[in-house]
């Protein structure tokens, strides 16, 4: 049997995925982040129905290409709640207060998808579904990128414990990292679009949910409190780096 | 393209790539936080590395050895280390005689901890090759 190129990746995205999601089963995970669990399932059934689509209707397909960008942004919002979940769960212990985190969530995805729509529709005339579709995921991967890194930055600074939740929020930066970049060069040199759909797309999905996968299966390492861990090291605990 | 400016994406596109390599960068530190640092200090007292403690010169020894090593017992060194290592020599550099600078060298310092622990698995199985228990 013959396999292309990117029906072999396609097929490791897909294992990635169902890694990751039995990974979301593993005793002792976070209650958080079993909210992920939710996220692979959708993932996997957003590539089942891209492949689907794709096989019974064919590549230049409306129904396919309705498949391919709304899997893609199903999973990239629904991304989001994950991630204002995991901020809910690392901030809860500390004495920062985020009232209305949540509706800000759906506020900010619902302006950047009505500016995406809006700006398209002034530029293209019209709602093609290829040109909403890459507008929109560059700017929700470019969105979720920075609301990643900032979390990441906001746990340092606030000193919330756990490795773990580190690796996921890392993952997820740089899963919407090197999606932002995929599409910013399709946008940039739209010569490369098909080559960047086909193959820099899934692979980016692939490192980013790979590295979920790995957050998850990695137990988290016992540790000592910060200031006993200073003091061993003969260091004072504000000394101690943070990244 | 964002808003339909190239000008807007080009900017996407390097804001993106700062962000990637940090997030890299920062998973890497992640990965190392936890090495054992008294690993070192059993290296030393085995006389695996000299007893005077040099950052550099030990993260090398230690990698050398297990260079030499590592096939024997089908461990494969992770090639991140190494990038990492020559990032943050770099950036130590860069900002030598600051604040920023001790903290870099304990990062290094946990990196070559992070590669001794490994060097000691690759001993330990080694050992386990060379005097089997059936």
């Amino acid at each position: 049997m013959r396999v292309s190129v990117s029906l072999a990746i396609w097929i490791t995205v897909c294992l990635a995925n169902g890694v990751a999601f039995l990974a979301t089963f593993r005793r002792g995970l976070d209650r958080g982040l079993i909210w992920l669990r939710w996220y692979f399932a959708l993932a996997i059934f957003g590539n089942l129905c891209t492949h689907f689509s794709l096989l019974h209707y064919g590549y230049r397909s409306a129904q396919y290409k309705y498949a391919y960008y709304g899997a893609d942004l199903a999973i990239v919002v629904l991304g989001y709640f994950v991630l204002a979940r995991l901020v809910e769960l690392a901030f809860e212990k500390s004495s920062l207060k985020l009232p209305g985190l949540r509706t800000g969530a759906i506020l900010l995805f619902t302006g950047l998808a009505a500016c995406s729509v809006a700006l398209v529709y002034m530029l293209r005339g019209g709602f093609a579904t290829s040109y909403l579709g890459l507008e929109m995921e560059q700017n929700f991967s470019f969105l979720g990128m920075l609301l990643a890194i900032l979390l990441f930055v906001g746990m340092n600074l606030m000193q919330v414990p756990g490795v773990r939740f580190r690796r996921v929020v890392l993952s997820f930066s740089l899963l919407y990292s090197s999606g932002a970049i995929a599409y910013s060069l399709a946008a940039i040199l739209p010569v490369l679009g098909v080559a960047i759909r086909y193959y820099a797309v899934p692979l980016t999905s692939l490192a980013g949910m790979g590295l979920i996968a790995y957050s998850l299966w990695v137990p988290e390492p016992e540790r000592q409190p910060r200031v006993a861990r200073a003091a061993e090291r003969g260091l004072q605990p504000a000394q101690e780096a943070t990244w | 393209m964002v808003g339909g400016s190239l000008f807007l994406s080009i900017l996407v596109l390097l804001i993106s790539f700062s962000v990637l390599a940090y997030a890299i960068l920062a998973f890497a530190h992640v990965r190392i936080t936890d090495a054992d640092m008294s690993e070192l200090e059993r290296l030393r007292q085995e006389g695996v590395l000299p007893t005077e403690a040099r950052l550099v010169e030990d993260f090398r020894l230690v990698h050398e050895k297990l260079s030499e090593i590592a096939p024997a017992v089908y461990l494969r060194q992770e090639f991140w280390l190494q990038i990492y290592f020559h990032l943050l020599r770099l950036a130590r550099w860069a900002r030598r005689g600051t604040a920023v600078a001790e903290m870099l060298d304990r990062e290094l310092l946990r990196l070559s901890a992070y590669q001794a622990q490994h060097y000691r698995v690759a001993l330990t199985r080694l050992e386990a090759l060379r005097n089997p228990s059936f």
